[in-house]
């Protein structure tokens, strides 16, 4: 999964090189909330001072 | 019939700008600050984003020389961190080719926000569990997920220095990138350098997470390592 994000991210520089923009920054923004995902995913406990 | 154009509202009179040297140009709105001429501040500005696509890309390439040099693999968090390394570098790489947009630096904006959200918890869960020892390679002092909350400052102040500086953006407009012209050598060299890296950190994840998330606690060796 998280090799697949990195992938992706080789694809939307790749998209970048052959001059497809707005494919680019689609891939960009679906692969933000995929980092996301994987932050959330992992299992952690933080007491966070509120 | 034919519709006659809107006349123009005080809302919308345009108001003609005389290009100025002096910083009080900045608070006034009938002059336009410019230090530069047309063509060294588009200069700067690209420039600037060369700054912006390799040295994100430099911080990566150092972390997975030291991971093969001294044999500690990379945990689940400093993995994210190199995700969010890329998306910073994504912004400064679609200036380059398309032209200089302000949508382009909020994608590096996001990248510097998510650097330093990750970076921050991986020091809170750290110092709650280790203490304020600390974890990772240190370097100048500061251990290296510090030097990454460090950079997401620095890059997300870059970034919102770069949005205020607003004559790019009409500089841009006629350098634009047209869509199947091949890149520039620089562009060309500088891409071919990024892509490098992420097939890098690429294949250290291959080894090291397989087909799932990576672990958290970082493993001793390659779990993936097919020899």
């Amino acid at each position: 999964m998280f090799a697949l994000v990195v992938l992706a991210f080789l694809v939307t520089f790749g998209l970048i090189w052959t001059g497809r923009r707005k494919p680019a920054i689609a891939l960009a923004i679906v692969l933000q909330f995929a980092c996301v995902g994987l932050y959330l995913s992992h299992s952690y406990q933080v007491n966070w001072p509120w | 019939m034919v519709n006659e154009p809107s006349k123009p509202t005080s809302e919308s009179v345009t108001v003609d700008e005389i290009p100025s040297r002096k910083f009080t140009a900045l608070f006034r709105d009938s002059e336009s600050f410019q230090m530069l001429s047309d063509t060294r501040a588009i200069e700067l500005a690209r420039g600037l984003n060369y700054v912006g696509l390799v040295v994100p890309l430099l911080v990566v390439l150092a972390a997975i020389v030291t991971q093969v040099v001294t044999g500690e693999l990379p945990c689940s968090h400093c993995n994210l961190e190199r995700l969010a390394y890329f998306t910073i570098a994504l912004g400064p790489a679609l200036n380059l080719r398309f032209g200089i947009r302000p949508s382009h630096y909020g994608i590096s904006l996001a990248g510097a926000m998510f650097l330093g959200t990750v970076s921050i918890d991986m020091m809170v869960r750290i110092a709650e569990q280790v203490g304020p020892a600390g974890y990772g390679p240190v370097v100048l002092g500061l251990h290296v997920n510090s030097w990454s909350l460090i950079i997401s400052i620095i890059a997300g102040i870059g970034v919102v220095l770069m949005l205020l500086w607003e004559r790019q953006f009409d500089l841009a407009r006629p350098h634009q990138t047209i869509l199947g012209r091949p890149t520039g050598l620089l562009l060309l060299i500088a891409l071919i350098f990024v892509m490098a890296v992420v097939v890098l950190a690429l294949i250290s994840a291959i080894f090291e997470c397989g087909p799932g998330i990576c672990p958290d606690v970082a493993p001793k060796t390659y779990p993936y390592w097919p020899f």
